[in-house]
């Protein structure tokens, strides 16, 4: 998406921008990139042995989901066999894994996309 | 046993002094499994010889690295699935914290049954087990972690496990043990839940 990508450039001839040149910094899709907040994603996994009931508890307390979300993101889990409960930086993820390991879940971080 | 139910602020149920005896020791062997991984003795409870020794009988099995030891695999995962060195740095940063909160949930229930059978009539059919909110959450924990670790001890690898077609007697007590642990554990996440 060059055209709104370049809304992202420094104005041209704008102070500061002299140096840099246009064409580089355009080809660099990492502008966008560097924009999400959220580039980690916590990766709950199915297991035969957690209660449903359990699970939902545990996305409702930790997380603080509506009971809806939290039976909604469970039957994902149950269903799937996995699902991302959380995105965000790498360490408030690796705190979430080391939570759902506390509550017994099964949990994993991975690179969004990755 | 009766199972959990909220009264006010509080959570009670009652249990047999069987079954009080019975997660006591499980607790004990589990215990005694999560202290040997963190290389420390567990001083003070030893595992009383009444009962199985579930937890203590993977013992026997060799070396105990994550990987072949599956009660240690599953409550002490890897963080990472597709990045081994990552895991491992991880798991040397939190593992020793996780271990000392899973012992320290089951030591909670421990004294809390304890507790009871002591001031309790010995003979008595029900001992009453009355939890605050905290007590709830460190049983909600430890009872998952006993549940975790007996499944990963029978091979329970679905939700409706079959056994096998002539299962020991020790499999079938351990199967029915580890459903009514599930009971227990159900009645407990009702009882948590907010009030409508």
């Amino acid at each position: 998406m060059p055209s709104s990508a370049s809304t992202l450039l420094p104005t041209p001839g704008a102070p500061g921008a002299a140096g840099t040149a246009p064409e580089t910094r355009r080809s660099e899709a990492p502008q966008l990139r560097e924009l999400p907040d959220h580039p980690w994603a916590l990766v709950v996994w199915d297991d035969p042995v957690n209660l449903m009931s359990y699970v939902t508890y545990v996305f409702r307390s930790y997380f603080g989901f509506e009971q809806g979300e939290a039976h909604r993101l469970m039957l994902l889990v149950h269903e799937e066999g996995r699902a991302v409960v959380a995105t965000g930086s790498h360490e408030e993820m690796e705190r979430h894994v080391e939570a759902m390991h506390d509550f017994g879940l099964w949990a994993s971080l991975q690179k969004v996309g990755g | 046993m009766r199972p959990f139910r909220r009264r006010d602020e509080r959570f009670d149920a009652e249990l047999e002094s069987a079954e009080a005896r019975l997660i006591v020791n499980l607790a004990a062997q589990l215990i005694t499994l999560l202290r040997d991984r963190s290389g420390e003795a567990d001083e003070g409870h030893s595992v009383d010889s009444e009962g199985l020794d579930v937890f203590a009988r993977l013992e026997q099995r060799g070396p105990r690295s994550i990987s072949v030891d599956p009660v240690l695999a599953r409550l002490l995962p890897d963080a990472y699935r597709d990045d081994e060195s990552a895991s491992a740095e991880f798991r040397r940063l939190t593992e020793p914290g996780l271990i000392d909160r899973k012992v320290a949930q089951l030591r909670a229930v421990m004294a809390d049954l304890t507790s009871i059978e002591t001031v309790t009539e010995e003979d008595a059919e029900d001992l009453p087990v009355v939890l605050d909110e905290a007590g709830a959450l460190a049983w909600l924990r430890a009872l998952t972690d006993l549940r975790l670790a007996l499944a990963a001890r029978l091979g329970i690898e679905s939700a409706t496990p079959r056994g096998p077609e002539q299962p020991d007697e020790d499999v079938v007590g351990l199967l029915a043990v580890y459903d009514w642990l599930g009971l227990v554990q159900e009645s407990l996440v009702a009882a948590l839940q907010p009030e409508a």
